[in-house]
């Protein structure tokens, strides 16, 4: 029986080459799209599960920004001097975290400032305008300060007046109970101080070591001449490419620095050379360990040091729970302290936004097409059924089964489907990677255009510099590349999917017809 | 020889308000080995007969029996498969198949091997040569395409033959030959219930009249 309906159904398909044709190249057309969006989809997954382990497996501690804004919105609304100071991180703090069992390794940095001495910075269209903004900062600053000044004085003014006034009035004076002289007890003060505004034209950045230096961890930078350094490299230093060709030093030269505050001099040796393609960076910066750092800075400045991009990389990600639960109860007073020991989100969701978003893209493509691809050859079959009905009604009176006649439908649909189904194979990786590739490259400009600044707004450089003295997290890059191929399960999802799509396509036009009677269908009164 | 009783049979047709009975209790027995023709006015219900008989359509009201057993009791599929052939004045056959795929499709509905050399042969017992019965059918002249049905009717070797105006479409000459191809069917011991609107017809054939009028058989 199965073999005669599949003889009609050959039959059929070969003597309509037409219809046929047309059905295979939608069968090749939907599979194709069914095949790509798939990978696609399979491949965004894959990547986000890669981020998402890369990115749990690193636990930052930070100021809790919200924390901070929230009280200082609370200290100015109850009328209080607004003051948002942010907690220090001590290195004691720090060092005691990274006693935990959960850890493999972590790092922190400290940056100090210094002033080039036996050398000269390079200058940058950046640098200059920080200079210009600094200067402005100064000037307003000090206007302020003249301002509150003014105030001042006119409240002593104001205030001695009223005591002569008070002392030789009519109501005399030193009765209880009469009225004490008008004073304003007002202070006015400005008090504007950032360290950028007070800082050397060197920025000396100290790290446990040279792996951990946040350009580095982005694939932004590189040693280019000589080697890296790390806790045992006393007085070594890495600069970068333009400082040396500035200067004509290379690795083994000594340079000299002079503290902010007390000009003293310091001298370090260049023990490697560095090149970073990230755009915006401060060539001046000079990268040495948390030691040689910490020269540039007073025995005051060191006992309140609080020390920035501190990150503690897990043995397993999925410990990161138990390592947060561990270090709770060692530290219970840490939120309280405004300080946030967490994985880093937003850097998840930078990496992960475009990849996402075309993940999320492909899936509805992939409903559009299945829907598409289901309504296209179910109008076609109905047109082709309606076509059929005298040739059911004739295998209906020579003793055909309903079922057999819906089976030799559906096998028609098959052996096209099959055929374009198998010539998909052939196209769907070139489709497959150039949709997603396509897809993901204008996510990622699309990003780029609704967030400039990343990529350098007016005081951009100064911005990321000063972000990164405190912050650890914005150097992770989005994701914008995409491997996508095209495998086993994609085929075996697709001729699932698909023959569903081609059952769905049959059944529906063709009860329609089945469900008369053979008189009915065969005089065309249905 | 096998015999078919019809009985009683009724028949209405409705649509929404308009019910037409067409059938107003049918009496008739048929037997193996002769040929019937059944005559009758048009719109006078020979179609809605003739397809209750060859189980096209649920019997509504009375019943039909082949050697005592009910149609109803057979099932309408099994009963087109096993017991009744069909050949209409539109001749069904399926267009995209050649004359000997056509006779092919019973053959192998009919769970018969070789079913090729057999088709050939069916169809040469008809009048079909082998060059022809290897075209589509829709390049078949009508007389032709007629025989392809006969062919395919004789392929199933069912105990009862029904036909609707089979000759309605074709020449006095051809309808003559068609004629007696079905009078060889009958000869063979088969019940041959033949629908024609032409009494000449009906007597060429030496068939046993049947006329139909006011829903009965008569
Ligand atoms: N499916 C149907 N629905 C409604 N009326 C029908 C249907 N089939 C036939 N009829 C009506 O039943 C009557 C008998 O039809 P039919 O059996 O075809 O007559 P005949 O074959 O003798 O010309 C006619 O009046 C016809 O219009
Ligand atoms: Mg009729």
């Amino acid at each position: 029986m199965f073999k005669n309906m599949l003889k009609r159904s050959w039959l059929s398909s070969v003597r309509k080459p037409a219809r046929s044709a047309i059905l295979i190249v939608i069968t090749f057309v939907m599979a194709n799209m069914l095949l790509a969006t798939l990978a696609i989809k399979n491949s965004v997954d894959s990547s986000m599960d890669y981020a998402k382990e890369k990115l749990s497996g690193i636990v930052y501690l930070s100021a809790d920004s919200e924390k901070l804004h929230e009280q200082a919105m609370a200290s100015i609304g109850s009328g209080e001097a607004a003051s948002i100071s942010a907690p220090a991180i001590s290195e004691e703090l720090v060092a005691g975290i990274a006693e935990s069992q959960y850890l493999k390794d972590y790092t922190y940095s400290v940056v100090a400032s210094g002033n080039a001495s036996s050398f000269t910075v390079v200058t940058t269209a950046q640098n200059e305008r920080e200079q210009q903004f600094r200067g402005a900062m100064n000037d307003a600053r000090n206007q302020a300060r003249d301002q509150a000044d003014q105030y001042n004085s006119a409240r002593d003014e104001f205030n001695n007046e009223s005591h002569d006034m008070s002392s030789g009035g009519p109501m005399g004076s030193g009765g209880s109970g009469g009225s004490a002289p008008r004073t304003f007890s007002f202070n006015m003060d400005f008090n504007f101080t950032d360290p950028t505004l007070t800082q050397g034209d060197s920025t000396i950045q100290g790290i446990n070591s040279y792996e951990f230096i946040s350009e580095v961890e982005a694939g932004n930078m590189s040693i280019v001449n000589g080697e890296s350094f790390d806790e045992s490299t006393a007085d070594g230093v890495i600069i970068s490419q333009e400082l040396a060709n500035e200067n004509s030093l290379s690795v083994g030269d000594t340079i000299t620095l002079k503290t902010v505050s007390d000009e003293a001099e310091v001298k370090l040796s260049i023990v490697g050379i560095y090149q970073t393609t990230s755009e915006n960076f401060d060539n001046n910066t000079i990268y040495g360990n948390v030691e040689t750092a910490k020269k540039f800075m007073t025995a005051e400045q060191i006992s309140n040091l609080s020390v920035s991009s501190v990150r503690y990389y897990l043995v397993s990600a999925s410990q990161k729970d138990a390592f947060l639960a561990s270090v709770g109860e060692r530290y219970p007073d840490l939120a309280d302290d405004g300080l946030k020991l967490d994985i880093d989100d937003s850097s998840y969701q930078t990496m992960v936004g475009p990849i996402e978003n075309v993940g999320s893209f492909a899936v509805t493509i992939m409903w559009v097409v299945i829907v598409a691809a289901v309504v296209i050859i179910t109008l076609i079959v109905a047109i082709n059924v309606k076509d059929r009905r005298y040739e059911m009604g004739v295998l209906l009176s020579l003793g055909a089964r309903r079922v057999t006649i819906l089976g030799q439908i559906f096998v028609e649909l098959v052996i096209v489907g099959t055929l374009g189904f198998l010539a998909s194979i052939g196209t769907s990786q070139v489709l497959a990677s150039g949709l997603g590739e396509g897809l993901l490259a204008q996510q990622v400009a699309s990003n780029e255009a609704d967030n400039p600044n990343e990529t350098g707004g007016q005081f951009g450089g100064a911005g990321r510099m000063m972000m990164r003295g405190t912050q650890a997290r914005s150097n992770v890059a989005e994701i914008d590349q995409i491997d996508v191929s095209v495998g086993a399960v994609q085929y075996l999802t697709l001729f699932g999917a698909g023959y569903l799509i081609l059952i769905m396509a049959t059944i529906v036009p063709s009860i329609n017809i089945l469900r008369y009677q053979p008189k009915t269908i065969l005089t065309g009164k249905e | 020889m096998s015999k078919l009783i019809v009985k009683n049979l009724k028949h209405i047709y409705s649509d929404g308000q308009n019910e037409v009975e067409v059938l107003r209790g049918v009496d008739a027995t048929f037997e193996g080995g002769k040929m019937y023709a059944i005559v009758g006015e048009s719109g006078s219900g020979k179609t809605t007969l003739i397809s209750l008989i060859a189980a096209l359509d649920k019997i509504q009201n009375g019943d039909i029996k082949l050697d005592g057993k009910s149609i109803r009791d057979i099932g309408e599929t099994e009963f087109r498969l096993k017991f009744v052939s069909i050949v209409f004045q539109a001749f069904n056959l399926i267009r995209y198949m050649t004359a000997r795929e056509n006779v092919e499709v019973e053959l192998d509905l009919a769970g018969h091997a070789a079913g090729r050399e057999r088709a050939y042969e069916l169809l040469k017992q008809v009048g079909i040569s082998q060059t022809k019965a290897d075209r589509l059918v829709q390049k078949l002249s009508g007389g032709e395409q007629q025989r392809v049905a006969i062919a395919r009717a004789m392929a199933g070797d069912k105990p009862i033959v029904v036909a609707d105006e089979p000759t309605g479409n074709l020449d006095e000459n051809t309808e003559a030959k068609i004629l007696a191809l079905f009078k060889a069917m009958a000869d063979d011991g088969k019940i041959v219930i033949i629908v024609t609107h032409s009494q000449k017809v009906a007597r060429h054939a030496h068939a046993i009249v049947r006329r139909m009028r006011d829903g009965k058989l008569t």
